[in-house]
């Protein structure tokens, strides 16, 4: 995991450096421990509609890095000014604009893509992931350590959509960014895949390896004390 | 507890006017590109089925430029022709249709040649058909079974088949196996489309 | 039965903890089970509530299927064989390497399903949809719920949606011309597959099939469910011994009659017509009926018919598909821990408010 980290938090000890010495830690859990869709279970409406896919799917991933990054700062930045009465209207005012200005930025210069994603993009403002970590972590923590976790949680969303939009185009068209892998010869693409059932059982299927790999790794730590 | 609630309200109203701010200036930014793609898009379809040719990778404004150039509009009665002097085949016209598919609306462009009985191209654009069976009325397989069939029967009736048992007439085509049902909603919506031709004024031009 | 019986003890020390092949016990074990009952005898059964145990549960069933695989075979050629083959191999791969993984013996649930899954398909599919069908079905539908007596759907109809949604071309057009004569297609392999519509989809555009071909079964359908005699003869055979339960039979018939009959004005003939057509009496008998994945409460039963029976309805009669026996049993399978539940607890609270 050492060479995922954010170069302004590789080696900080506890308790010094920009990020407090949380940034590796942060980073971590965001892509892996806690990660938001197949720890969590979070944003999955998104995660199940756009990744038919691989391309759709990275898009939406940089999408939620984007937002996440940039709320997380900006919330963070805003703690100690913003009032606690109003803080949830201030967090979904600072997402939306965020989520409308890629949305537009994707209208005008991939308008392709922002015809496949249709609504899902606006519908990063209604995103658990991103409403969650403004509220759980950038909002009682200092700023760069904030949009570490802004970018753990919105990677960890990432990977989990590219693996299953990876999977889904595979096995639903035979191609993998649009370029015929399979031999249409030998290879009759099942269609079920593309379709939103193929979602589900896609993502039951990442979640329960996901699931045995972590419990793998529990009783490896388990052993080792 | 005022002083608190003032502080709020000043606080969401320099939040909201930041916001606004932003968002604004990202709209000028984009605006012009975004209606340009959006405007595109419907050109494109009308010159795919024109048979108008351009680089498939042209950007938005050399698409819209084409269009300025090659294509012009038609008021007939109700219809809005879109038309194309093709060097080839003469004058052709292309007329927007829509209509319920199974799951949801479909909507296409009828292109007719000049002696306004012979379909030149059918394309089906938009819908929401079953991947695989109805989806497949957006194939070229299907959507190029229609060049050069009548808009008339034997008997001289208007209208075109979908039909399952092997197209043995000049205005038929060949159903796709399996999506009867969403084959039976194109052939009605193609033969309204085909009236309203036939009565608006599709002759007098 | 000597020999055989030699073979596997001297297998056997192979196979227990610590023997070289002792990963493949379940192999063993399901081998020795086959020909000689053990003599350790299974405590917990999914269901211990009567005298049947899950084995003679799954014999009754493939006696009961059996007049089916006859009338499909004189319909539909051998090739109708090599699928039940196909699949038994196909769902028996799945059901082993689970089996190894989990330590425990193989389920015979496996039996039924590996048996139903082809009569379900189209006659013919491509032998390799038929094995990665019952593959995915016996996987998803089964043991990911953690085997027979776990499960939550019919293992068949989760492998059969698999097929249908991924492959709706090759699952919509790989009908067989039914064979003719009195001997039929027996002797064919029978691969030369027609696209016309069945007898449910033409009876959407107005072509009604005559009823003594639906009673016969020389029509287009799914491999077992074109004879309506042939899956009458086994369905009663098993309202008989008491393995299917009428109540569940009772009420998806009645529920579906009755909402066609106010679908079609009362028509009787087509309700008729529509009841023998297609897979609805093979669903009601040999599907729904499932013991697994259908409530306990005799209420729970009727509640369930009834669902099935009003879903297939509507999907048939109201919406662009031809056949909606798949879903609403899949339907129904959802509802069954549901309904159990709700009607224990009214029966509860009655028992309650009189003590």
């Amino acid at each position: 995991m050492a060479d995922r980290g954010s170069p302004a938090c590789v080696g900080c000890a506890p308790g010094t450096g920009p990020c407090g010495g949380k940034g590796m830690e942060t980073l971590r859990s965001g892509v892996w421990i806690t990660n938001p869709v197949a720890v969590q279970v979070l944003g999955i409406c998104s995660a199940l509609a756009v990744t038919n896919r691989l391309e759709n799917s990275l898009v939406m991933g940089v999408a939620l890095v984007f937002v996440g990054v940039g709320t997380n700062l900006f919330v963070s930045l805003l703690r100690n000014v913003t009032p606690r009465r109003i803080r949830m209207i201030a967090e979904v005012a600072i997402i939306a604009t965020f989520v409308i200005v890629f949305d537009q930025i994707l209208k005008a210069y991939y308008w392709e893509m922002s015809k496949q994603l249709g609504p899902y993009v606006g519908l990063i403002i209604t995103n658990c992931i991103i409403m969650g970590r403004a509220e759980a972590f950038a909002l009682s923590n200092r700023p760069l350590v904030s949009m570490v976790d802004g970018l753990g949680n919105g990677l960890g969303y990432a990977v989990v959509l590219a693996i299953i939009g990876f999977f889904r185009e595979l096995v639903g068209t035979g191609s993998i960014l649009g370029h015929q892998v399979l031999l249409s010869e030998w290879y009759t693409p099942n269609q079920l895949a593309v379709l939103a059932p193929g979602a589900f059982v896609a993502l039951g299927f990442l979640i329960a390896i996901f699931n045995a790999l972590t419990r793998a790794n529990q009783t490896d730590e388990m052993g080792s004390q | 507890m005022k002083k608190g609630s003032l502080y709020a309200v000043f606080y969401a109203a320099t939040l909201g006017i930041i916001c606004a701010l932003a968002l604004t200036a990202v709209d000028g930014f984009t605006a012009s590109r975004k209606a340009a793609n959006a405007r595109a898009e419907e050109v494109r379809n009308i010159l795919t089925v024109l048979d108008v040719g351009f680089d498939s990778a042209a950007t938005s404004s050399e698409l819209l430029a084409v269009y300025e150039r090659d294509v012009r509009t038609e008021s007939r009665g109700e219809l809005t022709f879109y038309t194309y002097e093709h060097p080839e085949v003469g004058k052709l016209s292309s007329v927007r249709f829509d209509g319920p598919g199974l799951w949801g609306p479909i909507e296409g462009l009828l292109c007719l040649r000049e002696d306004m009985t012979t379909i030149h191209a059918v394309s089906f654009y938009r819908h929401e058909e079953t991947p695989g069976l109805g989806g497949e009325i957006s194939s070229d397989a299907f959507q190029d079974q229609f060049r050069g069939v009548s808009i008339l029967g034997p008997s001289g009736v208007p209208g075109v088949g979908v039909v399952g048992d092997g197209a043995d007439e000049p205005n038929e085509v060949d159903a796709i196996s399996g999506a009867t049902m969403t084959c039976d909603k194109v052939e009605e919506m193609l033969n309204r489309i085909i009236e309203e031709v036939r009565a608006g004024g599709g002759f007098d031009g | 039965m000597r020999f055989i019986l030699g073979i596997l003890d001297t297998a056997r020390p192979m196979f227990r903890p610590g023997g070289r092949l002792a990963p493949l016990r379940p192999i063993f074990d399901a081998a020795d089970g086959f020909f000689f009952s053990p003599a350790t005898r299974t405590v917990v059964a999914p269901h211990a509530r009567d005298p049947l145990d899950v084995k003679r549960y799954m014999s009754a069933v493939i006696i009961a299927i059996v007049p089916c695989l006859v009338a499909a075979v004189h319909f539909y050629g051998l090739r109708v064989l090599a699928m039940v083959l196909v699949s038994y191999a196909a769902g028996g791969a799945v059901e082993v390497i689970f089996a190894m993984v989990r330590k425990e013996e193989i389920q015979e649930g496996f039996l039924v399903t590996g048996m139903i899954f082809p009569l379900i398909l189209p006659p013919g599919l491509p032998l390799w949809m038929v094995a990665t069908g019952c593959a995915f079905g016996v996987l998803v539908g089964k043991e990911i719920f953690g085997g027979t007596g776990r499960n939550l759907f019919n293992p068949a109809l989760v492998g059969r949606v698999f097929l249908a949604l991924g492959y709706p071309r090759a699952m919509s057009g790989a009908w067989v011309e039914p064979g003719t004569g009195l001997l039929g297609r027996v002797f064919q392999y029978g691969t030369d597959v027609v696209t016309t519509a069945t007898p449910l989809a033409a009876a959407k555009g107005g072509e009604w099939a005559a009823l003594p071909k639906l009673l016969f079964g020389n029509v287009l359908g799914s491999v077992g469910e074109t004879s309506a005699i042939a899956v009458i003869l086994g369905g009663v055979f098993l309202l008989v011994i008491g393995i299917a339960n009428w109540r569940i039979v009772a009420a998806t018939l009645g529920a579906f009659a009755v909402v066609s009959l106010g679908l079609h004005g009362g028509d009787v003939s087509i309700v008729v017509w529509h009841l023998l057509a297609g897979s609805l009496l093979f669903g009601a008998l040999f599907m729904a009926t499932d013991p697994v994945t259908s409530p306990m409460t005799n209420a729970g039963k009727w509640a369930y018919g009834i669902i099935i029976g009003v879903v297939i309805a509507l999907i048939r009669n109201l919406t662009g598909y031809v056949e909606g026996v798949m879903f609403a049993i899949l339907l129904g399978n959802v509802f069954a821990p549901v309904l159990d539940e709700l009607f224990v607890a009214v029966h509860v609270r009655r028992l309650r408010e009189e003590g």
